[in-house]
């Protein structure tokens, strides 16, 4: 029964892990010998498999044994080049070769210097031993030359590492120069430093007495506030005190006056006791006021209170005098100004409570009453 | 002056010669040339042929036997048809799988023969030639795209040289599972080098 290909390359995927069975190992074998793409499967998975091997010698180096390195080495040995010489033998080597070319040179230079003409041997005959110095000069000279030569790059390799040596010296010095400023840098860095924490010492003091400033600074504006307030309130009561010495003054002129009159204003109601409720100064021909006192809290009612003036003429009539204003709070004192020619037409007043504006008749209680004579102008 | 640096890097051990110069060198005769070569991949063939043998003593055997046959057919060597590296590793694990197959069967299969002498350019050979630094690069790229337990069955495998009873041993799997996840792996494996050849060979490319 023949099998798929894809068997086979399976079988040779893992022939590298040891795991195929004695007949699958020699089916393989078979198929492969007649099988070209299945062999070129099989190589690439021994590829894949040396190239995993040869990554493998980083993780676990698993080295040959050394004596094993030794008899490798020692295959084909005997007909191969000679081992290694030593470098000592080398030198030994070199030196007696230019012992010997120098020799060779000097021999040469003596004898052909003194020649004059040269030997002119027959073919046949024996070479003279001076010729056969020069033919053996000749390989020797190549060797001299050679060997110049390598002297001339060995010299060549020696200025090569003068300068290297020359280079070294000079970044060494670099690096000394530099390691020198590199400590002046440090040792200023530190002195800097010093300067700078000292700086900041003295900024710590002035932001500390400038704080103190600050708080004096704030304490003078409070008392500053505070005298002013002091001062509005003492401009207040200088007002006051011109207002009521302005008073006082009109007063003390009305009463100096001879013409002023005073009269006091009664509540008429019955059963009561009389008390005068409001007081009337008149001056003749200048001002007649109309004080009155206690009158009650007009805020919370609304109220207002009139001045009525009545005439004893045949048809009664009432005229408006006017409507009370405070004038002094903590006195609880009203005051109404009435033009002294109103009064030459009325013979008595009276007050009302009003609520609300009115202006021709009086709607609320009668107050007070009093009997006035006619100023005469 | 290159040449003679690199005289005297010869004198001190510092061999600067690639691997063609150096299997030319095998083949004009130049023991000291074998023994650079040596140098450089004698561990890795241990390695490939120990990876597959799981044995040390069977391993050394194909070491000698690789060196001894890649000295004595040097010249079959063709630089045009890849690295010295990947003709040396390829010869060492057809080896090892001989002897495994030999000791199995007690009989000798060389139809491996037949995969040296062609050398296809699979675009997975060719990735043998990289250095070793890069290979180690490009594999742990590709492991890390497998899943965690198919990368840990590689890694014992190839990385440690482990054997299956091993692996066995130490991840309690049985042995069809096993077996299926070093498939499954090595499949994944080779598709993603073919990939990452065929990246590499348009990188490269003109």
């Amino acid at each position: 029964m023949s099998r798929p290909h894809e068997y086979f390359e399976r079988l040779a995927g893992i022939e590298r892990s040891g795991t195929l069975t004695k007949p699958e190992s020699q089916e393989l074998l078979q198929h492969l010998q007649t099988c070209e793409s299945c062999r070129l499967m099989a190589d690439q998975y021994d590829t894949v498999a040396l190239l995993m091997t040869v990554a493998g010698r980083k993780y676990h180096p698993d080295r040959v044994p050394p004596d094993l390195i030794r008899r490798l080495k020692s295959i084909g040995s005997g007909n191969l080049e000679s081992p290694k010489r030593s470098s000592t033998a080398i030198i030994s080597v070199i030196a007696a070769i230019l012992v010997f070319v120098a020799a060779s040179f000097l021999v040469w230079r003596g004898i052909g210097g003194t020649r004059r003409e040269p030997l002119r041997l027959p073919e046949q005959a024996k070479p003279h031993p001076l010729e056969a110095i020069q033919d053996s000069a000749a390989p020797l000279q190549n060797i001299a030359a050679q060997l110049a030569s390598r002297t001339e790059e060995l010299h060549s390799v020696q200025r090569s590492l003068q300068e290297s040596v020359q280079k070294v010296q000079e970044l060494e010095g670099r690096i000394a120069s530099l390691e020198s400023s590199n400590q002046q840098l440090q040792a200023d860095l530190g002195s800097r430093q010093g300067e700078l924490d000292k700086l900041k010492t003295e900024l710590k003091d002035v932001s500390s007495k400038e704080d103190a400033d600050h708080v004096a600074a704030s304490i003078s504006e409070i008392e500053v506030s505070r005298l002013r307030q002091n001062e509005a309130k003492l401009n207040d009561d200088l007002q006051e005190a011109k207002r009521i010495q302005a008073l006082l003054t009109d007063a003390q002129q009305m009463i100096v006056d001879r013409d002023m009159h005073t009269f006091y204003v009664y509540d008429d109601k019955p059963g009561k006791e009389h008390h005068p409720f409001g007081r009337i100064f008149y001056s003749k021909g200048k001002v007649f006021k109309f004080y009155a006192w206690d009158l009650g809290d007009v805020s919370k009612n609304k109220e207002s209170f009139y001045l009525w003036g009545e005439t004893q003429t045949s048809n009664q009539q009432v005229v408006n005098l006017g409507q009370f204003h405070i004038d002094s709070v903590p006195d609880d004192r009203w005051l109404l100004k009435v033009d002294p020619r109103l009064l030459t037409q009325v013979t008595s007043v009276f007050v009302t409570r009003e609520k609300g504006v009115t202006e021709n008749q009086p709607a609320g209680e009668r107050m007070l009453s009093r009997e006035i004579k006619p100023v005469r102008q | 002056m290159k040449s003679f640096i690199r005289s005297l890097s010869q004198r001190v051990g510092r061999e600067s010669r690639t691997d063609t110069e150096l299997a030319t060198a095998v083949g004009a005769g130049s023991h000291h040339a074998l023994a650079v070569l040596i140098d450089r991949y004698a561990d890795d063939v241990y390695r490939t042929a120990r990876q597959i043998l799981s044995d040390s003593g069977e391993a050394e055997e194909v070491v000698q036997l690789v060196f001894l046959e890649s000295y004595n057919n040097i010249k079959q060597f063709d630089p045009q048809r890849g690295s010295f590296r990947a003709w040396l590793l390829k010869r060492a694990s057809s080896r090892a799988l001989d002897r495994m197959r030999q000791l199995e069967s007690q009989g000798v299969y060389r139809w491996t023969t037949a995969l040296e002498e062609t050398d296809l350019p699979t675009g997975v050979n060719e990735l043998l030639g990289m250095t070793t630094q890069e290979i180690t690069h490009l594999i742990e790229q590709l492991l890390g795209k497998l899943p965690a337990r198919q990368q840990q069955i590689l890694r014992m495998r190839f990385f440690r040289g482990l054997s299956l009873k091993e692996i066995q041993a130490e991840t309690q799997e049985t042995a069809p599972a096993l077996r299926h996840l070093l498939y499954d792996g090595i499949e994944a494996m080779r598709k993603n080098a073919i990939g990452s050849y065929h990246r590499r060979a348009g990188k490269e490319g003109p």
